[in-house]
């Protein structure tokens, strides 16, 4: 399969809002990242159960992923382990908390393990690409 | 006036465009999220050296959003922090152009995360970072 299968992007923008006045004090895209890709996978509602879950990686190796807690009564842990096997990547997540991690796959980095440690039966969004 | 002072507010959207037919076969927006907050500081243009640059908000030594991009040409950065509630150092390595993206309330019992670093291969790296608490 070639790297030109897909394009995934990810467009996002940052702001802070001044409470007192509505003033946008900080407004800030950061930059529209379109990466040629192998493969780009969403779940909407994957279910998770308490303790470790293991998710798939497609191909054997990500290099976006995107993680949000949509579940109003857990908290999961977002662990992963990047291609050299030697570091982790990890965040809890609360209700509505989102982590994220976007990157080139022609660059020599990625995820080759992915797992959600979760406090109970729920439900996440996922996306993983590569 | 009492915190929270500002509403940090993450808008992003992510599509996965198949290249032959140029069919969107994922569009999706993450959903926004603004948490109210006391304090949200972006740095544009930061140097890193190959000593660990600590980041912290002025307000919290804990911080709920953090965002942080490598917008150097050509060296990779390694990015750390530990989430709160744990002792262990979590690590990412960010190439040219990568990003990571942590957005969440801080209303949850271990929410956050504490003592940032940023450390570059090489002097005179630069980076992107957002910080908000």
């Amino acid at each position: 399969m070639p790297l030109t299968d897909l394009t995934n992007t990810l467009t996002a923008n940052i702001t802070v809002t001044e409470q007192s006045t509505g003033n946008v004090i900080v407004n800030r895209g950061i930059g529209n990242l379109a990466f040629s890709s192998d493969y780009g996978q969403f779940w909407s509602y994957y279910p998770v159960t308490t303790g470790g879950n293991v998710i798939l990686i497609t191909g054997g190796l990500a290099k976006q992923i995107y993680v949000k807690n949509i579940d109003p009564a857990i908290h999961i842990n977002v662990n992963l382990t990047a291609l050299a096997g030697a570091t982790t990547a990890s965040a809890a997540l609360y209700p509505g908390g989102v982590w994220m991690t976007w990157s080139d796959p022609a660059l020599a980095d990625g995820y080759t393990n992915f797992s959600i440690t979760s406090s109970g039966v729920g439900v996440v969004e996922i996306f993983i690409g590569g | 006036m009492a915190p929270p002072y500002v509403i940090n507010t993450l808008n992003a959207s992510i599509t996965s465009t198949d290249v032959l037919s140029g069919a969107i076969i994922v569009d999706r927006s993450t959903g926004n999220p603004a948490i109210p907050s006391t304090v949200g500081v972006y740095v544009q243009t930061a140097l890193l050296t190959v000593t660990t640059l600590i980041l912290s908000n002025p307000v919290n030594a804990t911080t709920y959003q953090f965002y942080f991009k490598n917008t150097d040409p050509s060296n990779v950065i390694t990015v750390t922090w530990i989430e709160v509630g744990q002792s262990i150092a979590r690590v990412v390595a960010l190439y040219p152009g990568d990003l990571i993206i942590l957005w969440q309330n801080p209303s949850g019992i271990n929410a956050g995360i504490t003592a940032i670093g940023a450390t570059a291969i090489t002097n005179g790296v630069l980076c992107e970072y957002f910080l908000g608490a």
